[in-house]
């Protein structure tokens, strides 16, 4: 504001006082005041990413917006945060009753849309996750990853989990599912902490699909125009050559896990590997390796990061596009005591939902 | 013919010293009044509206006398009116005028900038609030409330500069620029406490203490000040101490 300079009325430019100290002419703020009116443009500069997290921890992402939905004795509506009452004995069908607009106009008061890339991350087993996937916009910039309820879930969990599976893919809403079970045994070596384990391991990986939005984004919207709506993670985190030898070997051990979770007959595969910038060669045999002899593939993809932390280690990633998942779902089992009990807690009751 | 009335009869009046003569011409059933010091100020009304005709003030032996109207409560009233028609509004009610109209233009302008610092700062969190309990999106809430933020700012200015006129308020160029000069000290003390500007900050408050004739309090002092408090507590206090003298004011 003071960058302007007063003048007194014969034009000599003065401090900011009343009158001239060269002539004793009154200093003129006529323009000045005027100028008060000139109001800067409104800027508005939003992280480029946004996160949205449903029953999961927030992870590391920089430039990113974090924001996370879920239940709680107390309502409770703030920018990163959306808690819905928590409803006694409540599974996910009481949720998807309740108003599902607030999802939606919380996610629009935060500028979760105006994000250029969106993900969600959710539990496929919390309550709340059928609701998001019936919340969740088809828009081409969002990529929803989800950990699905496994063996060592509750009946309920694993029916809350197939329910939400299914609503996803009855919506065509492309989806990336990891195991929560597979998660759970997951360790990762960071340079700075050293090893983690579970939900902290499988943040690198969420990170590095973060650092990939582009390309996930390209592979899922273009896998769904394919009918592929499902695609199923598999991870081999921290590999290292005195474990596997080479890139190569990890990404054969990486497709025999592949394989052994029967996910075989992949129709797309996205390959994201990060490791030092002077291994960027070695991942792109790597991905070779992996994609050799997969004649169902329609269309593939590869990513390589620069891993920064430790420079012996690497990580090899794929996101592979299957319409088969639902049938092997690990979930079904608990899915259909509880269906059988209830049958508003099925696949028929998120029909008249739908 | 030229009446005077003195300061001895207005204050008799129950009216402060306003000084100055009247010229009345019976012929054209004007009156005229003419600062006899200082740079001129004329103001013709017609007798009518002077309510002369009425006998609320009337002329003695050539000489417009208002401690001659009565010391009754209605008439003194009248006469008050009468001299308000002259001389223009009071100071008192035109600078409080000046000075909500001085006040609303900063509160107006503060209102604006900070919400367009914090669009700037936080975002969401800006966009969040602002948008609670709106329907509309994001998009054209942000643009309707930055034509909003503009439109109140220059509204508010408009006022502000309507009061401080002349003919309305009775100030001087002297005046005027006073206010004007009192109006962006306290805006660049609201900017420069949110810039934190400490050099800005000791300006603005040398010129308001210029303007107001008050002991300038030190940057240090005001330091805790936020943008809306130093409008709250600054603006009204600064504007009703500006010291126009009486001549300033009638010239």
């Amino acid at each position: 504001l003071f960058k302007s300079t007063p003048r007194c009325i014969s034009g000599h430019e003065c401090p900011f006082t009343l009158f001239c100290a060269t002539c004793g002419g009154m200093v003129v703020y006529r323009d000045l005041v005027a100028g008060l009116t000139e109001l800067p443009r409104a800027e508005v500069k939003l992280e480029g990413t946004s996160v949205l997290l449903v029953g999961v921890s927030p992870f590391a992402g920089e430039g990113t917006f974090f924001c996370s939905l879920d239940t709680d004795v107390k309502e409770e509506r703030t920018v990163d945060r959306l808690r819905l009452k928590q409803i006694s004995g409540g599974a996910w069908l009481d949720y998807c009753r309740a108003d599902r607009g607030l999802i939606d106009s919380w996610l629009r008061a935060n500028s979760f849309f105006r994000s250029v890339h969106k993900m969600v991350v959710l539990d496929l087993a919390h309550p709340l996750s059928v609701l998001t996937v019936l919340s969740l916009p088809l828009d081409q910039s969002l990529v929803v990853v989800g950990l699905a309820a496994g063996d060592g879930s509750t009946p309920m969990e694993q029916n809350t989990s197939h329910v939400a599976l299914e609503a996803s893919m009855r919506r065509k809403l492309p989806i990336v599912v990891a195991s929560r079970d597979e998660v759970a045994k997951m360790s990762y070596f960071l340079g700075r902490e050293g090893l983690v384990t579970g939900f902290a391991a499988f943040e690198r990986p969420l990170g590095s699909m973060l650092e990939a939005m582009p390309a996930m984004q390209d592979a899922l919207y273009g896998d769904a125009r394919l009918g592929v709506v499902v695609h199923r993670l598999m991870v081999l985190a921290s590999a290292s050559d005195a474990v596997y030898r080479s890139p190569s070997d990890a990404a054969r051990a990486l497709k025999a896990l592949t394989e052994s979770q029967g996910v075989a007959n992949a129709s797309s595969v996205l390959m994201i590997g990060s490791a030092a910038r002077a291994r960027s060669g070695e991942m792109k045999s790597a991905f070779d390796v992996f994609l050799h002899g997969m004649d169902e593939v329609v269309a593939s993809k590869r990513v390589t990061l620069s891993r920064r932390d430790v420079e012996e280690v690497y990580d090899l990633m794929a996101v592979l596009g299957t319409d088969e998942w639902s049938s092997k779902d690990a979930a079904r089992k608990g899915y259909e005591t509880i269906a059988n009990k209830s049958k508003e807690l099925s696949v028929e009751g998120l029909e008249a939902l739908l | 013919l030229k009446h005077s009335f003195s300061a001895r009869s207005v204050r008799q009046a129950g009216m402060s010293y306003l000084g100055g003569a009247l010229t009345v011409d019976d012929e054209a059933r004007t009156v005229e009044v003419v600062r006899t010091e200082g740079r001129v100020r004329k103001r013709t009304v017609t007798m009518a509206r002077l309510k002369i005709g009425d006998a609320k003030a009337r002329l003695v032996n050539g000489e417009l006398r208002l401690g001659d109207v009565g010391v009754q409560l209605a008439s003194l009233a009248e006469a008050e009116e009468a001299l308000s028609l002259i001389l223009g509004p009071r100071r008192s009610e035109a600078m409080a005028r000046i000075a909500e109209a001085a006040n609303g233009f900063l509160s107006a302008r503060a209102r604006a900038v900070s919400a367009l610092a914090e669009l700037r700062e936080r975002p969401r969190e800006a966009m969040f609030r602002m948008q609670e309990g709106s329907k509309e999106g994001a998009e054209d809430f942000l643009a309707k409330s930055e034509s909003n933020w503009r439109s109140e700012t220059e509204e508010a200015f408009d006022s502000l500069t309507a009061e401080t006129d002349p003919k309305k308020s009775g100030l001087d160029a002297s005046g005027v620029n006073k206010v004007q000069a009192a109006v962006y000290a306290i805006a660049a003390i609201q900017d420069s406490l949110a810039s934190k500007d400490q050099k800005a900050l000791g300006d603005a408050l040398g010129l308001l203490s210029e303007v107001s004739k008050e002991k300038s309090p030190t940057p240090d002092a005001v330091a805790g000040w936020d943008a809306a408090k130093a409008t709250d507590e600054l603006a009204p206090r600064a504007l009703a101490k500006i010291n126009i003298t009486g001549a300033d004011w009638l010239q």
